[in-house]
């Protein structure tokens, strides 16, 4: 909500009003879309896949990358080489 | 109508309003306990016959307080705005919340500044952790402004009222301005907040059918990022 309008401060986003700067939205992706991670030279051998497909489930808090579960492992993965599929809304 | 014994001036007077409070009582007993305005209008706008002259008495009918007390009503646009940042925060406790996620959390906690209203939410295993979080909350903001918050608004949960949480704040000169029992229309920015992420959540995992247990996810980046 920090970046969406609302009545209570004008003409402004509450993140612009407490930081002063205007934030930017271009990293937003659709909440739960599909999203392919890019799967690191170490962690992997020369003919294994070198993206797995995850959920995305937002951005992380301590780096600059986003957050991403994969169903399969069951495991949330913070990873900032991430192709996203938002084509099916 | 009434034998009135024409004495001297003072009992004349007495037992003359006497007799007029009676009537009125006794009709407004008679009426199911209708408010003097209602036997007024009666009267003047002649809708029954049979009434008599009535003055309205000025005591408070008991029996009609005790059937028909309501809350007053709440003022509207009248609360005053923090005139810069962290001068007044608002917070809220919600949940719990089911189902429990994968991490076990049941409740996420809110923090409004009243000034820029930027909202940080925390997700919480338990009502207990509330403490913590408000500790960590303040030393996140307090650093990044180099203001320190001066009113925290809170409601009466146990959360907040717990003997540590209500030492930390008198340490560090916080003021803590509690909603009266029973009164969440008192902490309006939080419980409307709290209304406006739920509406977020559930769309979201509604629109891509994600588990409900997946919900952390979905508040923290709604709240705090969206």
């Amino acid at each position: 909500m920090n970046r969406s309008p609302t009545l209570e401060v004008k003409n402004m986003t509450p993140e612009e009003a407490w930081k002063g700067n205007k934030p930017a939205v271009d990293y937003f992706k659709v909440f739960g879309c599909i999203a392919f991670a890019h799967v690191p030279d170490e962690k992997r051998k020369k003919l294994d896949a070198k993206a797995e497909k995850c959920i995305f489930l937002g951005v992380s808090e301590h780096s600059k990358a986003y957050r991403l579960y994969n169903p399969v492992t069951q495991k949330v993965i913070i990873s900032r080489d991430v192709v996203f599929d938002e084509s099916k809304m | 109508m009434f034998p009135i014994i024409v004495g001297d001036g003072a009992d004349f007077q007495t037992c003359f309003t006497a007799k007029v409070k009676d009537i009125a009582w006794l009709w407004h007993l008679r009426y199911g306990h209708l408010n003097f305005n209602g036997l007024k209008t009666l009267l003047q706008k002649g809708m029954v016959t049979g009434l008599p002259q009535i003055t309205t008495p000025s005591q408070v009918c008991e029996d009609c307080v005790i059937g028909k007390h309501q809350r007053d009503s709440f003022p509207k646009g009248k609360a005053w705005r923090a005139k810069q940042p962290l001068e007044l925060v608002h917070s809220d406790l919600c949940g719990p919340i089911s189902p429990t996620s994968n991490g076990n959390k049941r409740y996420f906690i809110s923090f409004i500044d009243d000034y820029s209203r930027r909202t940080w939410v925390y997700v919480l295993p338990e009502k207990s952790e509330a403490f913590s979080a408000f500790k960590s909350f303040k030393a996140l903001v307090e650093n990044e402004t180099g203001r320190a918050i001066k009113v925290l608004r809170i409601d009466r949960g146990g959360e907040f009222n717990s003997q540590e949480f209500s030492k930390f704040c008198e340490m560090n000169g916080i003021r803590r301005q509690l909603t009266a029992a029973y009164t969440p229309q008192q902490n309006e920015v939080c419980e409307r907040k709290n209304r406006t992420i739920l509406n977020m959540v559930r769309s979201m995992l509604s629109r891509k059918a994600i588990p409900k247990c997946f919900w952390p996810d979905a508040v923290i980046i709604g709240a705090s990022t969206y």
